[in-house]
């Protein structure tokens, strides 16, 4: 009787274990008579097992600077909020509302009451101190980042990077300056948090127009360029 | 050689040692890593950055070779591990946690793979380029055998490869599996023997 081989799909059920007992004893029975098809087993064998030491791959660490900094911005500066956030996120919410609107507010509705309105201040001031820290880890993340893709960039574009930080460095040292005159001041609160945001926007821009001139897309990185020219608008209130 | 029965018995003894052998990332401290994870999912919940880059650091290096191995383009599976991350977090309240944390975000991480292949199809095809033979930023890993079957799954079709990578990689049961493509058992297994058959023709070549 001629012995017929087994489709390969048999062969992979062999491998998987999930033939019944009398196809297994069949496809045993066949492969101890032939040599091709214990070789192609063999090799199925062979791929199960390098596929299953097949290792994880680390990624790069500044993709995790990258998702800290694009949450840090989201969660701070999201328009809507997220109702499951933590006390943090939504106490910094609440400095930017004060720091950037209350005061525009405040002259229309009641004012609370002078310990209700201290205690405010304070814990407004502490979560300007737990934000700016927030900012200045992933600021520092993300300029190690971009130092060590130093020229990548062509000189041009750099050169306009740096102008632009500078405005933003300056308006970072004002704001600072002025929170040390008047430490509560909901004003200069308002504008330091927002002058980081700025930094780490721009920051996360570069970045991303790094990675397009890396891959080569100049389309994209032209976008990015006239994103990033925003700032240095003398309208933009940094 | 030995008798043919010896032969069968030293097949079937190596079979049952591999299949025994994986899933590789299921093994005895399965339920404590769960645990830890649930544990880091509600401090995420709670608004805790350190427990959602905790989260990261166990995750990200093999949801990092899931997605390089699908899409075959480091530059893309580096943006894709981003996007990744940033809609779990966005989707965490949702985690009902009736599977692993690790198990969800496979599941979200192969769909948002196979969605971004699928775009990528349809732009290559709008553009009528042909593909280079040899993408920029291939995925290398450790030896030429490595090597060699990671360029061989990217040879596969996309659904063909996941179902690969989630069953003999990631070590996933074909009802895992299933539930994370939205396909049946049966098809799993199915797309899991159809790849290593074009695998073993691929690496013959």
């Amino acid at each position: 009787m001629k012995d017929e081989h087994p489709e390969i799909e048999r062969l992979n059920d062999y491998l998987d274990q999930e033939l019944d007992s009398k196809d297994r004893r069949q496809v045993e029975s066949h492969l101890g008579r032939c040599e091709e098809c214990r070789s192609t087993l063999d090799e199925l064998s062979a791929i199960v097992r390098a596929a299953s030491e097949l290792p994880p791959i680390a990624p790069p660490e500044q993709i995790w600077e990258s998702i800290a900094a694009s949450l840090i911005e989201r969660k701070s500066f999201s328009k809507s909020g997220r109702p499951w956030g933590s006390a943090f996120f939504p106490a910094l919410a609440a400095a930017l509302v004060l720091g950037v609107s209350l005061w525009l507010v405040l002259p229309a509705v009641e004012k609370p009451a002078p310990t209700d309105q201290a205690a405010l201040a304070d814990m407004v001031t502490e979560e300007l101190r737990v934000a700016e820290a927030h900012y200045d880890k992933a600021i520092v993340g993300l300029e190690q980042i971009i130092a060590q893709n130093d020229g990548v960039l062509p000189q041009g574009v750099a050169s306009v990077l740096n102008q632009n930080l500078d405005l933003i460095e300056n308006a970072i040292g004002e704001s600072r300056t002025a929170i040390a005159t008047e430490p509560q001041s909901a004003a200069a609160q308002g504008s330091l948090l927002q002058a980081l945001r700025s930094k780490v926007s721009l920051l996360q821009n570069t970045i991303l127009l790094i990675n397009e001139v890396r891959k080569g897309q100049g389309a994209n990185a032209l976008d990015l360029i006239d994103e990033m020219r925003k700032p240095t608008d003398p309208s933009n209130p940094i | 050689m030995g008798s043919p029965v010896a032969v069968i018995e030293a097949k079937r003894a190596k079979c049952e040692g591999q299949v025994s052998s994986f899933p590789p990332h299921q093994s005895l401290d399965r339920d404590t890593k769960r645990r830890e994870d649930d544990e880091l999912v509600e401090r995420t919940r709670r608004g805790e950055m350190e427990a959602f880059e905790a989260l990261y650091r166990r995750h990200s290096s093999a949801i990092f070779g899931l997605a390089l191995r699908m899409l075959q383009n480091r530059a893309d599976a580096e943006d894709m591990l981003q996007e990744i991350f940033l809609q779990a977090y966005d989707r965490l309240p949702s985690f009902e946690g009736r599977s692993a944390f690790g198990t969800w975000l496979y599941r979200l991480s192969v769909n948002r793979c196979l969605d971004h292949l699928r775009s990528r199809g349809a732009k290559e095809k709008i553009r009528t380029e042909p593909l280079p033979p040899e993408l920029p930023g291939r995925v290398s890993t450790v030896g030429h055998r490595g090597l060699d079957l990671d360029r061989a799954i990217g040879e596969l079709p996309p659904s063909s490869r996941a179902a690969f990578l989630l069953h003999h990689v990631a070590g996933f049961d074909h009802k895992e599996v299933g539930e994370m493509l939205g396909i049946a058992v049966g098809t799993s297994k199915s797309l899991v023997h159809r790849a290593r058959t074009r695998l073993k023709e691929a690496l013959a070549r």
